[in-house]
């Protein structure tokens, strides 16, 4: 592309620094702005500050900044070629030759497209979910089991799932469902969203086992489970490898739903596992299935347990001891 | 062997790979439940995974299986039912 330095004139209201001159005066006739300088592709202006895209895909801006609607030229370093700009009285949009919108600004009457904050993410095998700060729900992937609302369909952006009745608070997600809980302190409501094949019973069993006081939940693939504030753990659905807390668990702390198995910290720092467990991922010893089923393993490690998680047939236990480590593998 | 049958999977949830001309679809071991287009063709249902003993019960027609290469008008539609 033949490039060359063009030359910007400006006039007018100025009282922010928006025309890009030395000053901050209004003037009526033409003066060389800094916004000159390359190749002008498009200039856009908000209520008080200016945006220049050039033709090579960079951006400055000039005038009142107050709302930080001039931040994105703290980004400049980052490779965000823009393809077009457009401003509202305190706030820049722009549209990214990758089709993406950067925002900056204020948006007080939503003018960012941010929706609410999102205070929490959860995923399961083929879809994700976030609940914001105002207690809604949404969620995106594979939804043909109902587990994003209806319609029950693959959802390929950001959709609320309709018909909750009360303001979430956590969710889980499963492999063909979600579970929202509301205020874990007060009724302990709860909603199922999916599946339309119910094989192991979770809309059955979810009304009476729900309730108020839970301090965490989790699900495996096809399993919720539910701990108590008093360490007690609930759970419900597939269990035809012993996915389900088995009888007369110790004082539960932490919990961690791999996708067919659960690990547990209790709250005399213990770390079980049971479920599924035909990776070595319930520790030892499993039946001839390879499952840990109606009883649990003590896992053991040498230090002080911190927290526990878990994946596919995987088990992780956090520890807050103090190893010298021999570096990342390259 | 029943007890061995993880899940039941619409032929629709899972993916078609052209290269290897098989079904797959995740299985909670980390690894993938896989069966070739031709062992469905077979009336073969079950897709196994070579990491683990879980299996799942594919479902689907046999008639509305993509056609073998080598049709002609055929095949185009068979084509446009993977894609949908
Ligand atoms: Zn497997």
């Amino acid at each position: 592309m033949a490039s060359h330095n063009d030359t910007v004139f400006a006039f007018g209201s100025n009282g922010s620094g928006q025309l890009g001159l030395s000053h901050f005066e209004d003037i009526s006739t033409p003066e060389q702005s800094s916004l000159s300088g390359c190749t002008v592709k498009q200039i856009a202006a908000g209520g008080n500050h200016t945006l220049m895209l050039s033709e090579d895909g960079n951006v400055k801006l000039q005038g009142d900044d107050g709302h930080d609607q001039t931040i994105v030229r703290y980004l400049s370093e980052v490779d965000w070629r823009v393809a077009q700009l457009s401003a509202t009285w305190n706030a820049s949009m722009l549209l990214l030759q990758s089709g993406k919108v950067l925002v900056c600004g204020e948006g007080q009457n939503g003018e960012l497209g941010l929706g609410s904050e999102i205070s929490h993410i959860t995923s399961c095998m083929a879809h994700s979910v976030t609940v914001l700060s105002n207690g809604e729900v949404w969620g995106w992937g594979n939804g043909r089991q109902g587990q994003l609302g209806e319609p029950a369909e693959i959802v390929w952006s950001p959709r609320q799932i309709q018909g909750l009745t009360f303001s979430a608070a956590k969710v889980v997600c499963g492999k063909d469902f979600t579970c929202v809980f509301g205020n874990r302190r007060e009724s302990g409501q709860v909603a199922m969203f999916g599946p339309k094949r119910d094989r192991f019973d979770l809309h059955l069993n979810l009304p009476s086992m729900v309730v108020p006081g839970w301090k965490d939940v989790a699900t495996s693939w096809g399993s919720i489970y539910i701990l108590r504030d008093d360490g007690e753990l609930l759970g419900f659905g597939r269990n035809d490898h012993g996915q389900l807390p088995p009888p007369d668990l110790p004082p539960i702390e932490a919990i961690a739903a791999g996708s067919e198995h659960c690990l547990a910290l209790t709250k005399a720092g213990k770390v079980l596992a049971w479920g599924w467990g035909e990776h070595g991922n319930c520790g030892e010893p499993t039946d001839s299935n390879g499952d840990v089923k109606g009883r649990w393993n003590e896992v053991e490690v040498p230090y002080s347990v911190r927290a526990v998680f878990a994946g596919c047939a995987t088990s992780l236990i956090v520890t807050s001891a103090h190893i010298e480590h021999s570096g990342g593998q390259g | 062997m029943a007890d061995n049958i993880y899940d039941e999977i619409e032929i629709e949830d899972m993916t078609y790979d052209p290269t290897l001309q098989i079904y797959h679809y995740p299985c909670p071991c980390g690894d993938r439940f896989e069966i070739s287009i031709d062992d469905l063709r077979d009336g073969e249902e079950i897709a196994v995974c070579p990491s683990c003993s879980l299996m799942i019960r594919v479902v689907f027609e046999v008639d509305e299986l993509p056609k073998p290469e080598g049709g002609s008008a055929v095949q185009t539609a068979a084509t446009q039912v993977v894609a949908a």
